[in-house]
């Protein structure tokens, strides 16, 4: 009987661990990515703070086109790691979702070295060697 | 008499009931259908603006490679393609304009605006500068550039699913319209058929109602109408025939009554009314005049007393009540007639050389005290006096026309010498004029003086 128990608590722990929203710094610390846009224009934008990253999502056209100077456009493809995540951080103007802001360090191209803040749904998780 | 007053009222109050029933389901099934083609209309107009938004992507996706192929060609091909967009993306965004101020979605409007601004910035502030360097490569143009497409791709995603809510609104509200207005078209449709059965039934004991009053009339007019009775010198002939109508039953009464040896009364009369009443009233004419005859052998005085009686009797309460009548008091013997006619005009005699009609000395019975002229014919052998109440003369042919005293004298003139034949002939013909169809009652009485020594007057 004890050993039933152990087994249905350990399954709704992994079921819980395993049930995050997409939402929901689905990519941890220290985990790999790719930086990519949308299929229209797949560069990313990197900002230089979580919150202009939300306030650019945010903001009315103006605010937004305001903060261009503290982004970096990066091509698609550039190589990064993880070292932060905020969940449900970015609730961009027209689109009926949130966002995670993930902290990223990029690892090639012009900007190799550079840290910044790019929405979740700009990197995509990357095995490479 | 009540409850027969409130079926009365029924049966009045039932056909409007009936009548806004079945406007009420017609207009149910109107506005559903209505409902259904406003809201196709709207649908249609919904789908075109997506349409539109996705042509004024496509245009901009167009312009956007247009500049690219330049700056990797530096071929003015790609700068034709871009003007060529340009026109494009401007055409489709008036339409979609157009397709939402039809729709009033003013939000959807609001962020049209935000698109065309920002591709027009990008206009200005990427693909010119491009296009006129296409060399010089900066930081800001690339910024720029990811700038409008980002704001172009979030407001064409947000119009999209704005049409789409919309039209998932206006077909979830269409669809409680359709099924209000049914429910209301079928409510009155269900009404119509409670109605419609409910006066059915009301017609149908009605007419059981109006089949026992003419049955009943009907019965009252066999008894009352006199049966013949030998006369010297007389061959008499007879005949009634109730209305085809319920309604039209009642009111004729015709008489004959041995008054001595020598005398007999005929007479005929037709009474204002309709119904049992009607039928009712012909007994206390019958009787009284009888009565008045047997004192005063006189037509226009038996007239004048039956005028004042019956004034006294029905006509003071009820003024729209009247009687026509003729009165004769027969001598077959010494072959003539006195008579009186109140108002009634259908009395003729048949003779040798012709019909000839009988005067009228007085006015109708129970509208004023007046005194009635008597007068006297003579009768020839072979003559045969023929009283006929207003069936006769106001039957009408199928189209609709009037027999008229002229047309009956001809009917009487081509009829049988026999008396009985000749009733009988008269009628069969009035009621073979409506198409078998009688509008009215008939009642004829023929009298054929036959072996006396008398001379035409």
């Amino acid at each position: 009987m004890r050993r039933i128990v152990a087994a249905v608590l350990w399954i709704a722990f992994v079921v819980a661990l395993t049930a995050v929203s997409p939402a929901d710094c689905r990519m941890r610390p220290h985990e790999k990515v790719a930086l990519l846009g949308g299929m229209d224009d797949p560069e990313v934008f990197v900002w230089d703070s979580r919150f202009r990253l939300a306030a650019y999502q945010t903001g009315t056209y103006d605010a937004a086109k305001a903060l261009l100077p503290h982004a970096l456009v990066i091509p698609p493809g550039t190589r990064a790691i993880v070292i932060a995540c905020v969940p449900n951080f970015v609730h961009p103007r027209y689109r009926g979702f949130t966002d995670d802001a993930f902290g990223i360090l990029m690892l090639n191209g012009k900007y190799r070295g550079r840290s910044g803040w790019v929405m979740g749904q700009d990197i995509r998780r990357m095995h490479f060697r | 008499m009540k409850q027969r007053d409130s079926s009365v009222k029924l049966r009045r109050v039932l056909p409007v009931g009936l009548v806004a029933a079945l406007v009420v389901a017609l207009w149910g099934a109107y506005e559903a259908h209505a409902n259904v083609s406003a809201t196709f209309d709207r649908q249609t107009q919904i789908q075109q603006a997506q349409v539109m938004l996705e042509e004024m992507v496509r245009y901009q996706i167009d312009e956007e490679n247009s500049v690219r192929g330049y700056i990797a060609t530096k071929d003015p091909f790609y700068t034709g393609q871009y003007a060529v967009a340009v026109g494009k993306m401007a055409a489709s965004e008036r339409d979609m304009r157009t397709a939402l101020l039809a729709q009033g979605l003013t939000d959807v409007q609001g962020q049209l605006d935000d698109y065309v601004a920002s591709q027009n910035d990008w206009r200005a502030h990427v693909a010119a500068p491009t296009i006129a360097n296409p060399d010089r490569h900066t930081d800001d143009i690339d910024k720029r550039g990811k700038f409008y497409t980002d704001q172009e791709s979030a407001i064409s995603a947000s119009v999209r699913t704005a049409l789409a809510d919309q039209n998932a609104r206006l077909a979830r509200d269409t669809l409680a319209s359709i099924n209000l207005w049914s429910l209301i078209s079928v409510v009155g449709f269900a009404s119509f058929g409670v109605i419609s059965f409910w006066m059915a039934n009301a017609n149908a004991a009605a007419r059981r109602e109006l089949g026992r009053d003419k049955t009943t009339i009907e019965t009252l007019q066999t008894v009352y109408l006199s049966q013949t009775i030998p006369l010297p010198y007389c061959e008499i002939g007879s005949a009634y025939a109730a209305a085809s109508s319920a309604f039209a039953v009642g009111g004729d009464v015709y008489d004959m009554y041995r008054l001595s040896e020598r005398n007999a009364l005929i007479m005929i009369a037709d009474v204002s009314g309709k119904g049992v009443d009607a039928a009712v009233l012909t007994a206390f004419i019958k009787f009284t005049i009888r009565s008045i005859a047997l004192r005063r052998p006189e037509p226009g005085r038996i007239l004048a007393e039956f005028n004042t009686a019956f004034a006294h009797a029905y006509a003071v309460d009820n003024p729209s009540l009247f009687v026509s009548m003729f009165v004769g008091v027969l001598d077959p013997e010494a072959s003539y007639m006195q008579y009186a006619s109140a108002g009634h005009d259908s009395a003729f005699i048949r003779r040798s050389n012709g019909v000839q009609q009988l005067a009228v000395t007085g006015p109708v019975l129970g509208v004023m005290e007046e005194p009635f002229e008597t007068r006297t014919v003579q009768l020839a052998d072979g003559d045969t006096i023929v009283l006929a109440t207003d069936g006769l003369t106001e039957a009408r042919d199928r189209d609709g026309e009037l027999l008229h005293e002229q047309g009956a004298m001809a009917l009487i003139e081509r009829s049988s010498q026999d008396p009985q034949r000749l009733a009988d002939e008269l009628v069969a013909k009035v009621r073979s004029l409506g198409g078998n169809h009688m509008r009215d009652d008939l009642a004829i009485l023929a009298v054929r003086v036959v072996g006396t020594r008398g001379e035409h007057a």
